[in-house]
């Protein structure tokens, strides 16, 4: 009973985690853009993201070490060095847009300009690095996070012509007002933030600070092929809602406080409450990992004391990297750059680094050195050479498209 | 062949010069000169759809007054991008000329509508007369909006 209410936790905890502020932002867009053309991007991405992150969680279940360490220790510092720059920078505009996130949610809540909560959301996420237990952390942001399931409710709700959903994702091509180049810009958005490259770290990190074992990789696996689909269904519902709401009024998606407004259509107050709520957690929830995946990363590299099993004076150089992400983040987010934009970039500037990413783990996870007879199998060794040609093409266009489209303007 | 150097390096430098100057001096026409006018009156109108869902959800009691203000302080930044970007287009002939006239005005009113609609929502809200004023003026410019819209497709 305990083990299975384990799982559930795990579960529950993974459909929370999954949206972060890249998800909530990049979904309503094109869904008011493109209605539901886009939608497959979602499912080749949340397929994406659950084989690399269940690789990585068996990596470190399996080796008892985070996957940066094996990475460095494997590849060489060269190698390592490259996908801890790229991933580094990535962690550090993913925060931003995370704690610029929070504090546009708490403006929603209070009229209070995000500005002014920028620090105090900063502050927030600090005291919950330095203070709270790992497990509690995890646990309680992923379960409130599921209160955005408030999405899929007030898309029942608003009652859509369901057929018409179906045919616009059946339609694999842009609308009548926009073109080719511009939903290949944002199917490339939409694809690196469903696989955002610090949820791996977080995923393989947070492994090894919860003391898996071999024994627990058939609970990771469970998790992230149970919990990660569930998100994406999150995400298409937010999408839905907007594509239902906004794409018939021709209204372009530019500010988070547009998002909620279908919500608040369908549900009233009470489902706006719940969805700020909602919002909140999944924002807050992903600048913990971001933060941490920061300090993760650069202590694995360079061999520091990490975790947050550990008691901040015995990893002092870790909390350190953690609280200068952190205040990188709100001198950005001080400068009034658009939380909004920063999201935008962080989501594309993803997508550039995802081979610098995922191209070591899947090397690690092949090597029998450190994984024994739980290297990876023939079908999930084939599923992920898909999608490294995947990853290198969505990589090698980016920023050709952001030029073309003007970042998809 | 230094000769030849000598002038080809300044002579290319200033075909650059006067290309880049034609660009960004020069008077665009037809669709060309339309395009810019277009993006900025359908953002406005975008703005608009949005500032009326929002202050409808307000009068219907389905959002609270705090979404509300700060949904209409982020299409009043629309609003002001779009007036920077009319403001700022050089439309070459003289009936781009006019409909950009016509296309600041129906913004600017536009953003006096969302001002006006923001300004009611963190009052009192007792006034029906002024709902219906505030309703009333964000409707009058989605239409003027729609109009300069459609003439722009026309021209």
């Amino acid at each position: 009973m305990k083990r299975l209410l384990g799982v559930a936790l795990g579960v529950l905890t993974a459909i929370g985690g999954f949206l972060d502020i890249g998800d909530l932002v990049t979904n309503a867009v094109v869904g008011s853009r493109f209605g539901l053309s886009l939608a497959w991007v979602v499912v080749v991405g949340v397929v994406g993201i659950c084989l690399f992150a269940q690789m990585s969680g068996r990596v470190a279940a399996v080796s008892g070490r985070a996957t940066f360490e094996i990475i460095r220790e494997r590849l060489g510092p060269r190698a390592a060095g490259a996908n801890l720059a790229a991933s580094f920078l990535i962690n550090v505009l993913t925060l931003t847009a995370e704690v610029g996130g929070i504090a546009l949610a708490l403006q929603l809540a209070s009229s209070v300009e995000p500005r002014l909560w920028v620090p105090v959301a900063a502050l927030a996420v600090w005291f919950v690095l330095w203070r709270v237990k790992f497990s509690i952390m995890e646990n309680v942001t992923g379960l409130v996070g599921l209160t955005l399931v408030v999405f899929a409710v007030a898309l029942f709700k608003l009652g859509p012509d369901w057929g018409d959903l179906a045919q616009q994702a059946m339609t694999l091509a842009p609308t009548s007002t926009e073109t080719w180049p511009t939903y290949w810009y944002y199917a490339i958005a939409l694809f690196g933030a469903a696989m955002t490259p610090y949820e791996v770290f977080f995923f393989s990190s947070g492994a090894v600070e919860e003391k898996w074992t071999a024994k627990d990789v058939g609970q990771s696996r469970l998790n992230v092929l149970i919990g990660f689909p569930f998100g994406g269904v999150l995400s298409i519902a937010i999408a839905a809602c907007a594509a239902v709401v906004f794409l018939p009024q021709a209204i372009e998606v530019d500010s988070l406080s547009q998002i909620v407004l279908p919500v608040a259509l369908a549900g009233g107050k009470l489902a706006l409450a719940v969805v700020i709520v909602g919002i909140v957690a999944a924002t807050f929830g992903a600048a913990l990992e971001t933060s941490l995946s920061s300090g993760y990363t650069l202590a694995q590299f360079l061999g520091w004391s990490w975790g947050k099993f550990r008691r901040p004076t015995q990893a002092a150089r870790f909390h350190l990297t953690m609280i200068v992400a952190l205040l990188i983040g709100v001198a950005i987010l001080m400068t009034s750059v658009d939380p909004v934009k920063v999201t935008e970039f962080s989501v594309v500037f993803s997508a550039i680094a995802l081979p610098l990413t995922y191209l070591p783990i899947l090397v690690v996870a092949n090597d029998p050195e450190y994984m024994g007879k739980h290297v990876n199998g023939r079908a999930t060794n084939a599923l992920a050479m898909v999608y490294l040609v995947i990853i290198l093409v969505a990589s090698l266009a980016a920023i050709p498209l952001m030029i073309a489209t003007g970042a998809g303007s | 062949m230094t000769l030849v150097r000598r002038v080809a390096g300044p002579a290319a430098a200033a075909v650059a010069v006067a290309s880049l100057a034609s660009c960004s001096l020069g008077g665009a026409t037809g669709t060309e000169a339309t395009q810019p006018l277009g993006d900025a009156v359908d953002a406005a109108s975008s703005a608009v759809a949005t500032s009326q869902l929002a202050t409808d959800l307000l009068v219907r009691h389905r959002a609270t007054a705090t979404v509300v203000d700060t949904a209409l302080l982020d299409q009043i930044h629309v609003l002001d991008s779009s007036t920077f970007a009319l403001m700022t287009a050089l439309p070459g002939d003289p009936a781009a000329i006019d409909l950009r006239g016509d296309a600041i005005q129906a913004v600017a009113d536009a953003a006096a509508a969302v001002a006006d609609a923001r300004a009611w929502t963190n009052s009192a809200r007792t006034s029906p007369a002024r709902t219906a004023g505030v309703v009333g003026s964000l409707d009058d410019s989605a239409d003027a909006l729609d109009e300069v819209s459609a003439a722009i497709e026309g021209s």
